[in-house]
């Protein structure tokens, strides 16, 4: 995703010549041609992102638009503080640009994946959070990062060889896209393990079941009577490559209850509390943690005979 | 002419020294040993160096960070008397339920603070993006940050201070009140600093030493540092925490300690001694 990124960042980087990306010495093989274009305007401030998110936040305090770009980890985590007080407490055009995200990463290890960006980063006030599932997604959410004056955060994983959408499709900022519609079940999903959900979901419809799928691109700000009026199943299931503390397993049941008229009964797939210290490929730890599309078929299918 | 100016800029410290007791003792603050060991460098840099008013539009000021937030009343003394706001408003806002004057500032325009800080390291990064910000845009305007010498033990400060140097950003102006003191005794102790003036040469700064309690000095090596090129610049600003109260000098706990009234008595006893 991270070349859908720069893609769509250099197309908005010629409208608008306060637009900045700083990185903290990543993106090798992804920005040369940003730089190429606007040498004046990308910033490598060396392998320090607790430095890189103040400068931002200064670039941004004198009217530039910034993003910053690093590994997630040392981006989120490093540099939790950084963007708390300066960026999200300002309230300053600064996007957080987080490669990888869930397994992305893989064998790199537990420094290198994570399960809990999007829960940590979504209790900061002001900013925007967006998880993309695939090119459309990502260049959807660019257009709103783009428009938007606050704060946002985005998590850039490995992209879906196919789009699921067609190109008309829009999407406007708090709510979802409905991938497809169904009334025995509604699976709200978010992020780049949409692939897997959807493919689950096609071999589930064979069954001769209806599924509606949901796909949450932008995990805040959410708007609650988009995500009511599609509590319109009896089943409801939420699958992410996240943490259940704070993702779509929390936010989910919350909207429900705000109205909770309907008798309808929540299921979670998401990534437990643990350490998730084992290592593999990104295909070979979602299997492991449930989120194979085989091990999400099954899960659905016993969902729904229960 | 200059005589007259450093007279003038003497009063207002000795009158905000006073302020600094004065309000701290009624309004039981702390943080009283670090206001007195920068109000100098306030004076000076407001009064003196940096164009800062109230009546320029933003864009025409310069750009100022106090990175060591709990010296917050020294700071908000320096905008009160240039009339950001009254001193009846300092007194209903400073440190009361639903005030706008923190014990650490908060970022606020009409307030004339241009940043928020609190938590310490994060003055030199901001003000080097600002600071970039203004060279890209081929802006005169200069961004001064004041420091701690305790903050200086902050990892962060050390990625800013490497990032200044390498970018070149001579419009940087940072200020280190060099008390030697921080939060359980010496910096020599707890963690050495020095040579300061090495650390930061190596790390390509422009460098100068400045007595942190006299104004003339003071004034004569901003002028001097001003005119040097290509580095930012570092005054390192030799003062002493709890200046001018006989029984917080030099000492750490000048930082915590609440004046009672014996204290708030010889307080002013050694003030007025100081005029």
């Amino acid at each position: 995703m991270r070349f859908i990124f720069v893609k769509e960042l250099i197309k908005y980087a010629k409208k608008n010549k306060n637009l900045y990306l700083v990185t903290a010495d990543l993106g090798y093989r992804a920005f040369e041609d940003f730089k190429k274009l606007f040498p004046e305007r990308f910033i490598n401030v060396g392998v320090a992102e607790n430095n890189m998110v103040g400068v931002a936040a200064g670039l941004a305090l004198s009217g530039k638009k910034v993003f910053v770009y690093s590994i997630l980890p040392f981006l989120v985590f490093r540099s939790l503080e950084q963007i708390r007080n300066n960026i999200c407490h300002n309230n300053l055009d600064v996007t957080l640009v987080g490669a990888g995200g869930g397994f992305s990463y893989g064998p790199q290890g537990i420094s290198h994946n994570t399960s809990e960006d999007i829960s940590i980063i979504r209790s900061l006030p002001n900013i925007n959070v967006f998880n993309p599932g695939s090119r459309l997604e990502t260049e959807l959410l660019m257009k709103i990062i783009y428009k938007s004056k606050s704060p946002s955060f985005i998590r850039l994983g490995k992209c879906p060889d196919k789009d699921f959408y067609n190109k008309n499709v829009k999407l406007k900022n708090g709510h979802g896209l409905v991938v497809s519609a169904g009334k025995d079940m509604t699976i709200f999903t978010s992020g780049n393990i949409l692939e897997n959900v959807f493919k689950a979901v096609e071999k589930v419809k064979d069954k001769g079941f209806n599924i509606k799928l949901i796909s949450l691109p932008i995990m805040k700000p959410i708007n609650n009577k988009f995500v009511l009026a599609n509590f319109d199943s009896k089943k409801i299931l939420s699958i992410e490559e996240s943490s259940l503390i704070g993702g779509l397993s929390s936010i989910l049941p919350s909207i429900y209850f705000k109205k909770p008229k309907k008798n309808i009964q929540f299921k979670s797939i998401a990534l437990r509390d643990i350490v998730h210290k084992s290592i593999g490929s990104q295909k070979y730890l979602r299997n492991k943690n449930m989120l194979s599309s085989e091990k999400i078929y099954k899960f659905i299918i016993k969902y729904l005979n229960e | 002419m200059i005589k007259k100016n450093k007279n003038k800029l003497s009063n207002l410290s000795l009158f905000f020294k006073k302020k600094i007791i004065e309000i701290s003792y009624f309004k039981k603050a702390h943080h009283i040993g670090s206001c007195l060991s920068c109000v100098d460098i306030l004076v000076v840099l407001f009064f003196g160096v940096m164009k800062h008013s109230k009546n320029n539009p933003s864009s025409k000021n310069d750009f100022f960070i106090i990175s060591k937030g709990h010296a917050a009343l020294a700071y908000y003394l320096i905008l009160m008397k240039k009339n950001f706001f009254s001193e009846k408003y300092l007194i209903d806002n400073f440190l009361v339920n639903n005030g706008t004057l923190g014990g650490h500032p908060d970022k606020n325009k009409k307030l004339g603070i241009d940043y928020c800080s609190g938590s310490l390291g994060h003055g030199i990064s901001v003000g080097s993006g600002v600071a970039l910000s203004f060279l890209k845009d081929k802006k005169k305007n200069k961004v001064f940050v004041l420091i701690g010498d305790g903050e200086c033990n902050e990892g962060m400060i050390w990625e800013a201070i490497l990032f200044a140097g390498h970018q070149k950003l001579h419009n940087l102006f940072v200020i280190i009140d060099y008390n030697k003191l921080q939060g359980f005794g010496s910096t020599t102790e707890i963690l050495n600093l020095s040579s300061l003036k090495k650390k930061f040469e190596n790390f390509n700064w422009n460098i100068l030493e400045a007595d942190g309690h006299n104004i003339q000095n003071l004034t004569q090596q901003f002028n001097k540092i001003s005119s040097l090129k290509d580095k930012p610049n570092l005054i390192i600003a030799n003062t002493i925490k709890g200046k001018s109260i006989s029984f917080m000098e030099n000492k750490f706990e000048s930082h915590y300690q609440v004046l009672d009234n014996k204290d708030y008595l010889q307080s002013l006893k050694d003030l007025i001694e100081k005029k």
